[in-house]
This record gives C-alpha cells, sequence and structure tokens, in this order.
C-alpha cells in the first residue's frame, strides 16, 4: 500500500474514532449559557414568560434586558400568541395593551396588535418607537341610517310582526342604538358593534365613515350575576364588536364602560317565532357614540324612551330578520 | 517508516477533523441546551419569570414543567433556595411575594416565607 493510502486508512479511524469521543465518549456540554442559545422550546418558553411578567409588572427596562440578542421575529411571534390567549382569556385590558405593545416594538403586525396597541398601553412602548396609524375600516353611511326620533315600524310580514315584538330600547347617553338585527338560533347571543361617525379625509375630499371603538367595556348584569367583555377581542368581526352568551328566563340591563347608571337597553331573550322552528332570539345591536358626547345621566330624570323600529321579515330558512330602517338618537344628542 | 508517519498523520488529522465535526459544526446536544446548563443569575431570573407566568397564567402544571427543566433535585430545590436567599438578603416584597407564592401552590413554602404570604392574602 502506498503512503497516501494509509494516510487516507489513518485519516478515516482519526475520524471515526474521534467522532465517537466527541459525540458520545465526551459530547459538548454548556455552562453558563444565557437565553438566546438555548433550545428552540426553552427559548419561545422564556419569551412567554417575559411577555406574561411585561404584561404584570409593565417594565420596559427589564423586558429589554431580559429579551436582548433573541431574535426580533420570534418575539414578535411568541408575544402576538400570547396576546391571543390573554385576549381569548379576558385578560384586563391594561395588560393586553402592554403585550401588543410589547409585540409591535419587536415588529409583530396584525389587526389583533394593531387594536390593543392603539389605547393607552401605546405609553408603554419606548419614547422612540412610534406606533403606526391603527387601520380601521370606513364604512359608508347610507341615507338610511340618518338619525330620526320616534320612527315608526313597518312591519312586511303580518305573521312576523305579530310573533316578533321588538324589546322598548332606552337610551340615557350619547350612546344610540342605531341598528338591531335578529335571528334564530338554537344557542342565543347578544352581539353588540360599538362604532362612531367620523370625518376623514381621503384624497382632499371629506368623507363621513364608521370607526369601530375597540378596548371598550360593554357590561351585562343581570339579577345575581354580570358579565363584561372588551370590544376589539376579535378583530375579523369588527373593531368594535363583542358578544356574550345569553340565556332565557333571565332579564338583562346592557352598559357600556361602567355597569352603572341607567341602561343602555334592558332585554329579555325570547323563544323564536313558531313559524320559525325551535330557538331563541339572538341580537346583533349597532351601537354609535356620538362625536361629542354629553355627560351621562346619572340621577333618574325621566329621559323618554326611545323605541327602534325594526323591520321583520321572515326568511325561507331559519331565520328572523329585523333589519332597523332608522336610528333613535335623544334631540338633545348632539348630531354627527 | 514513511508509511508508519502516514498512518500517524492521517489518525491526528482525523482526529482534529472529528474534534471540528463533534465539537463545534455538529455537536450533538445542540438541539438540547437547557436553563440548567444557564448561568447562575439567569437561573435566578428563569425562577422570577416562572413565578410571574404562574401569576399571570395560574397553571402550576405549567409552572412544574418548567422548574422541572432547571434540572435540579429536588426540582423546587432552586426555586426555595432562592426565595430564602432573598428574604435574607431583604429583597423587596415585590420580589419575593411571587415566588413565595409559587412555593405555595407547589407546597414547599417554609416559615421564613409566611410573612410575605400573609401580606399578599391582605
Amino acid at each position: 500500500m502506498r503512503s497516501w493510502g494509509v494516510l487516507i486508512v489513518g485519516l478515516l479511524l482519526g475520524l471515526v474514532g474521534g467522532l465517537i469521543f466527541t459525540w458520545f465518549v465526551m459530547p459538548l456540554r454548556y455552562f453558563d449559557t444565557y437565553p438566546p442559545m438555548m433550545a428552540a422550546r426553552y427559548r419561545q418558553d422564556w419569551i412567554r414568560m417575559a411577555t406574561w411578567s411585561y404584561g404584570l409588572d409593565g417594565n420596559w427596562e427589564r423586558t429589554q434586558t431580559r429579551l436582548l440578542n433573541l431574535p426580533p421575529s420570534e418575539i414578535a411571534a411568541v408575544s402576538t400568541e400570547a396576546l391571543e390567549r390573554a385576549a381569548a382569556e379576558g385578560r384586563p385590558a391594561e395588560i393586553l395593551q402592554r403585550i401588543a405593545g410589547l409585540a409591535l416594538a419587536y415588529g409583530a403586525s396584525g389587526p389583533g396588535v394593531s387594536v390593543y396597541a392603539e389605547g393607552d398601553g401605546a405609553l408603554a412602548l419606548p419614547a422612540t418607537e412610534q406606533l403606526p396609524s391603527p387601520t380601521v375600516p370606513l364604512v359608508e353611511l347610507s341615507p338610511t341610517e340618518t338619525a330620526t326620533p320616534r320612527p315608526q315600524p313597518t312591519p312586511r310580514s303580518a305573521a312576523a310582526a305579530g310573533t316578533a315584538t321588538p324589546p322598548a330600547l332606552t337610551m340615557t347617553d350619547p350612546i344610540s342604538i342605531v341598528s338591531q338585527t335578529l335571528t334564530c338560533e338554537l344557542e342565543p347571543i347578544l352581539a353588540i358593534s360599538l362604532e362612531m361617525s367620523q370625518t376623514v379625509s381621503i384624497r382632499g375630499r371629506e368623507t363621513q365613515g364608521l370607526v369601530g371603538l375597540p378596548m371598550r367595556e360593554i357590561w351585562l348584569i343581570w339579577d345575581d350575576g354580570a358579565d363584561r367583555a372588551i370590544t376589539g377581542l376579535r378583530p375579523q368581526k369588527g373593531l368594535g364588536y363583542a358578544d356574550f352568551a345569553v340565556v332565557p328566563d333571565r332579564t338583562y340591563n346592557l352598559y357600556i364602560d361602567s355597569p352603572s347608571g341607567r341602561p343602555i337597553l334592558t332585554l329579555q331573550v325570547e323563544p323564536c317565532p313558531p313559524a320559525e322552528g325551535t330557538g331563541w332570539v339572538s341580537r346583533m345591536l349597532i351601537l354609535r357614540e356620538a362625536l361629542d358626547p354629553l355627560p351621562r345621566t346619572t340621577g333618574d330624570s325621566p329621559v323618554p324612551p326611545l323605541t327602534v323600529s325594526e323591520t321583520l321579515t321572515l326568511s325561507p330558512t331559519l331565520r328572523v330578520l329585523a333589519t332597523p330602517s332608522v336610528s333613535a338618537t335623544p334631540s338633545s344628542t348632539p348630531s354627527d | 517508516m514513511k508509511r508508519l508517519l502516514a498512518f500517524l498523520v492521517g489518525i491526528a488529522a482525523g482526529i482534529g477533523l472529528a474534534m471540528l465535526i463533534g465539537w463545534v459544526l455538529f455537536p450533538l446536544d445542540r438541539q438540547e441546551i437547557t436553563p440548567a446548563s444557564m448561568r447562575a443569575d439567569y437561573q435566578a431570573e428563569y425562577l422570577r419569570l416562572v413565578a410571574a407566568a404562574y401569576q399571570a397564567e395560574g397553571d402550576i402544571a405549567v409552572a412544574d414543567l418548567r422548574l422541572r427543566a432547571l434540572g435540579a433535585s429536588p426540582y423546587t430545590a432552586p426555586l426555595v433556595v432562592l426565595t430564602e436567599r432573598w428574604i435574607q438578603e431583604g429583597r423587596s416584597t415585590d420580589l419575593v411575594t411571587p415566588l413565595a407564592l409559587l412555593a405555595l401552590a407547589l407546597e414547599v413554602d417554609s416559615p421564613a416565607m409566611a410573612p410575605y404570604l400573609a401580606r399578599s392574602r391582605e
């Protein structure tokens, strides 16, 4: 055998022996490591915990130190995931805003992050961070949405009008109920969309648009309980959207922002009209806040209850649609 | 003689190459660097985070798993040791209480933690 052949044999033997030694006899062991060196699952867990901790204490400097040298994309992804979980669990708005601020600072995007970061939590960001303008859907106002006090119902179906009586909607403050849609469901819900009319300038033209109002508390109170929802938890349904599961045989009072004063609406879950089959009436309310709201009514001064008319239409499917034709706004409330 | 020299050179080169591959380029443990290998100050920070996350998430099973990742025996030892050390050093209540609460949830709280736990109940 020639010398180079012997050299290759030696090389192979050394390589095999060396790999057995370095991989199995004395594998590499790490000491005094730090978070960026950890395996992905531990690294992501570290980020997750740091995110939760920031949500609780709001200590931005410490959080930055904890996340030093970790990949921003990983931080963005994990903090967005934490935000979604926190939102789904109905965590306090302050925590959601902080987590959204953190996610945004590390480059996360998406409707959820925009919704929460646009609140006061944006202050939690370092001063150098600039929040992008939130993307809000603009909805053109149709002429039928012009406020008209005390509208008259226009039943299209005598049967439906006779069986599905809309509840009296009372208002006490600058938030008005502009429409109500009823559907027949086996598991009824009360869905709310809180919005505000705004004048926006698009290419120099002023247009009236509707924007959803996120991060507002909606309270549903009944005799021996209460439930709270925050608008915007499901941005895909609208920034001002929130909903509640409701059950029959309860009288609910609906409040915005705080469960005090007079309710926006008092309602009960009613059975569907017999013609529509079994089930309960679910409601989708569109509430609109005036641009320059008046102070809330705190006393019991008589406020004439306003009734929103509904046009009830029977559809061939199991649905009762009640599309209101007008809104009801107290005359004392400044118009948009 | 020349062949022997070539063989030894080959062996040496092979071992060098294996060390490069086995310890630098493709170390076998690369995927499993756990919190147990972190520097002591990072481990203390890790414990703080586990306690804060437990406060936020309220999931004792997850907190349990996270503590086990430190590889100590018993696995709650680092938590107890750190909490008691910080109590002894007179660290702030905000710092100690979450750790004490986690220790309580894991049933490894000690008499030294009692005042912090009592204050958290107020």
